[in-house]
């Protein structure tokens, strides 16, 4: 997405703002998965260390 | 009546799918599907948790509700910084206008199945700025506290045993440049436009305050706002990958 952004004007139309708001979302949730894998993977070790 | 006016897509009405208010519903609505997954997918995670030996879940637990956290942080933010960017863009805010582009009180409407308004004026009615009054203050407040933490943590290492030499210049630097330029510097901005903020919160609930009294107040805060940086920011932690 194209956005012009000169001396803090930030000029964006109400759907880019919503396309912007929609991805971030998107980000949020892809970063909270990896982030819970990761989790995951160290709860399986533990357990495995801990039987 | 001009019904075959093509509208223009840098205006914002005050109803209709492109209002502020109806952007804002979808948006929260968004927000609210990704909160459920991201209580769905943590709620996975606690039941693996359980089948840890008791003394080795505390950690877990905590790391988890971090995360948690940090993920449901990052949407309320997203969610304010969208609304206040659909205000910072609102043509009723641009410095020459301040003092036009009113709607009338008796014609404000919550409503968006209302019929759009034929008019190539942009209006905005008091529920608009209520929104905007609202994400102002959560955009101010989520920056004042984001400066207190990093301050806190950079504090934190400065003076912890277990912190590497380097991780102590950095936090100190930190220190050195967050306290004066940014946390005194903004202070005295971001606090008054947060006094501003109730105080139209409490103008909002009252309707002997006009609606235009609102806009030109709220006006001024959201042109400090953006002198102060705001907007660049916002849009750099929208574009930002997470």
């Amino acid at each position: 997405m194209q956005v012009s952004k000169t001396n803090d004007i930030v000029d964006l139309t109400a759907e880019e703002i919503e396309q912007l708001f929609q991805n971030k979302t998107k980000n949020i949730l892809f970063s909270f998965e990896d982030e819970m894998a990761l989790l995951e993977k160290e709860i399986l070790e533990k357990k495995k260390q801990t039987l | 009546m001009n019904l075959e006016k093509t509208p223009n897509p840098n205006e914002q009405q005050e109803v209709g799918p492109t209002s502020p208010v109806a952007l804002v519903e979808r948006m929260t609505s968004r927000e609210q599907e990704v909160e459920n997954k991201i209580e769905a997918r943590a709620d996975g995670v606690e039941k693996l948790i359980e089948t840890l030996p008791e003394n080795e879940r505390a950690s877990f637990v905590k790391k988890l509700a971090t995360m948690k956290d940090r993920a449901n942080g990052a949407l309320k933010l997203a969610l304010a910084g969208g609304a206040f960017l659909m205000a910072m863009n609102s043509p009723a805010f641009a410095q020459e206008n301040i003092t036009e582009n009113v709607a009338p009180d008796t014609q404000i409407s919550t409503s968006i199945e209302t019929p759009t308004k034929n008019t190539t004026e942009s209006t905005v009615g008091r529920s608009t700025l209520a929104l905007y009054t609202d994400v102002a203050k959560t955009v101010i407040e989520a920056s004042i506290e984001n400066k207190i933490n990093t301050i806190e943590k950079d504090a934190k290492t400065v003076n912890s045993d277990n912190a590497k030499p380097q991780e102590k210049i950095d936090a100190t630097l930190g220190l050195a440049s967050n306290i004066p330029s940014k946390l005194l510097g903004n202070a005295g901005s971001l606090l008054s436009g947060l006094n501003t903020i109730n105080d139209l919160q409490k103008d909002i609930q009252d309707p002997k305050v006009s609606t235009s009294d609102i806009l030109k107040k709220l006006g001024r805060v959201i042109l400090d706002m953006k002198t102060l940086g705001f907007g660049t920011r916002i849009l750099d932690f929208l574009s930002e990958k997470a």
